[in-house]
């Protein structure tokens, strides 16, 4: 299987904080990865990385092959999609107003059929005509990711899709990422919660202080040594019956 | 109403200029007026009043008002804020620091006293630019640099001031803002400057949408942030402070007008633009024509006319809540 992304001794951060220092990783296409670790390790600003708000001190991001450095924002922008952690928009454009912002980088004729189909694949057509300060932060979570739909890039990045949604809103987003990879995206999210990482995920990644604390399929990786290590927390295994795995629990 | 609200605004713009050509010290009626420009009317005395004071001001303030209030539209997506116009990074106090200067080192000239306030107000912007620039471009730190900035350049035109009392009514005037000085080249610049900012902002109106997301959804969508914004942030402060070096502060217009607009068009700029200039023209040539009218002898200030307006209307927005602030 080819790789969506590839990372190559990747040294960089902020000027206060030099964050990553030669990391490597690879993200297989196609798959359901999950960025994982504690607070501060890193996750988001190796998103950040992505879609170049930062930029590398040293090393090189592959993109489908490309090498990210050479790559336009607004050629970038075609390839990889992100919906923002607690995304706000405090001015009263509508849900498709909102999503027809995604085809800033490659206006088409048909932008109108693609901004429907995005709006259609999140489920809120029926929002279409209200102003995003009027819906609930659900119903917006679902506006960011069909902006992100409507580039018609094939790799999504979400910084924490579902942290601040109730269960039911929490359930459904991750469905619909599901049902996306299903479709042949790659969807690289944050997520705090281990046990929705083990349930979508089919890749995990730890970042732990700037460094990768593990890498690989999630059923190998997440287990009792490495949360020990990452997180310094013990933890148990149960079986779900739903999702016919074990899944492990975090002792509290 | 939505569709055609540029058309109704022009329509109330022109309306309100052939009223505002028939009031003044010397009394024109409306037949007369209109006499001018068909030819009817003879009398050189009456076409001079008409043509060369009340026109050449009608069409300053409504030119004034059309860049005021772009310059609010451009600086409330670039700085992500509703709240925002150009006088927030420093135009306004900078043009008054520089005009009092001017006055305090005598050469206010009907040349240097514009100049002055040019120059104080684009070296303040592009201070406040060049410092934010530095730190990785944050709003925050353009805003806090620009809330310094008024503060420091307050206190030192207070000083100046201060030190020169005899020469406070004119520096007072000034920063109040008039348009009774207005002159024809003065109007010739602002109306090219009016168009070019109006055309500017039309050919940048997907930028302005997507400056209002965060700044990670803007740029994965392809948007050269940084660019973008330093692009915006320039034209329209320089048209502002032109605007300000003609016809002296004036407050509110940057906002009033597309705040006004946005509540009934909504945020998405294609639509927003070309209705908040003109409304903004208006508003501004209102403020002006009651200006000349309310005080029994002589005129008031148009910023307190504009001051006057805004803030209630400004209050009524705030408490209306169709926004989220801060």
């Amino acid at each position: 299987m080819a790789d969506a992304i590839v990372i190559d001794a990747l040294t960089g951060g902020y000027e206060t904080n030099p964050l990553f220092r030669r990391i490597s990783l690879t993200f297989p296409k196609g798959a359901f990865i999950a960025l994982a670790g504690p607070n501060g390790s890193g996750k988001s600003s190796l998103l950040k990385f992505l879609y170049k708000q930062l930029k590398p001190e040293e090393g090189t991001i592959w993109v489908e092959q490309a090498d990210l450095a050479t790559l336009k924002q607004k050629a970038l922008a075609q390839n990889i999609g992100f919906v923002p952690q607690n995304g706000r928009l405090d001015f009263s454009f509508t849900v498709e107003e909102t999503v027809a912002m995604g085809r800033y980088a490659n206006p088409q004729k048909d932008d109108a059929k693609r901004i429907y189909q995005a709006m259609e694949t999140c489920s809120i057509l029926n929002l279409r005509n209200t102003p995003v300060t009027r819906i609930s932060g659900g119903e917006l979570q679902r506006t960011f990711l069909a902006r992100a739909l409507a580039q018609d890039g094939r790799i999504l990045l979400l910084d924490e899709p579902v942290n601040h949604l109730d269960v039911a809103h929490q359930r459904s987003v991750m469905h619909l990422l599901r049902n996306l990879v299903a479709q042949g995206y790659t969807v690289i999210a944050v997520l705090h919660d281990l046990l929705l990482a083990q349930a979508y995920s089919s890749w995990i990644v730890f970042l732990k202080e700037g460094a990768v604390a593990a890498e690989g399929p999630t059923g190998e990786v997440v287990n009792e040594a490495v949360l020990q290590s990452v997180y310094n927390v013990e933890s148990y295994r149960i079986r779900d019956p739903y999702l016919g795995k074990e899944l492990l629990i975090p002792v509290w | 109403m939505r569709r055609h609200l540029g058309w109704i605004i022009l329509m109330a713009t022109l309306i309100l200029a052939l009223v505002s050509l028939t009031i003044g010290s010397s009394r024109i009626g409306l037949s007369e007026t209109i006499g001018v420009f068909t030819g009817r009317n003879t009398s050189s005395a009456q076409r001079y009043i008409i043509l060369n004071l009340r026109l050449v001001r009608i069409i300053a303030s409504f030119a004034a008002g059309t860049i005021l209030a772009l310059g609010g539209v451009s600086y409330q997506a670039v700085l992500r804020n509703p709240m925002a116009d150009p006088f927030i990074l420093g135009v306004s106090s900078g043009a008054s620091f520089g005009v009092a200067l001017a006055i305090y080192f005598g050469v206010a000239t009907r040349f240097g006293l514009p100049l002055s306030a040019l120059l104080g107000a684009t070296g303040t912007t592009l201070f406040i630019l060049a410092l934010a620039s530095r730190k990785r471009s944050s709003n925050t730190v353009l805003l806090l640099s620009g809330v310094a900035a008024n503060y420091i350049l307050s206190a030192a035109m207070t000083l100046l001031l201060f030190l020169n009392r005899e020469q406070y009514q004119r520096i007072l005037a000034w920063s109040l803002g008039t348009f009774s000085t207005a002159t024809r080249n003065q109007v010739v610049i602002a109306l090219l400057v009016s168009l070019l900012l109006l055309l500017f902002l039309l050919r940048n109106h997907r930028n302005l949408d997507l400056l209002l997301l965060d700044e990670g959804s803007a740029r994965s969508s392809g948007l050269a942030v940084e660019s973008v914004r330093y692009r915006l942030l320039l034209i329209s402060s320089f048209a502002t402070a032109l605007c300000v070096s003609f016809f002296g502060v004036i407050g509110f217009i940057g906002l009033m007008a597309p705040h006004i607009t946005r509540l009934i068009l909504g945020a998405k700029h294609r639509r927003l633009i070309f209705p908040t200039a003109l409304l903004g023209g208006f508003l501004l040539l209102f403020s002006d024509t009651l200006a000349r009218v309310l005080l029994p002898s002589g005129e008031l200030p148009v910023g307190i006319i504009t001051s006057l307006l805004g803030v209630p209307l400004f209050l009524f927005l705030i408490l209306k809540g169709r926004y989220r602030f801060g």
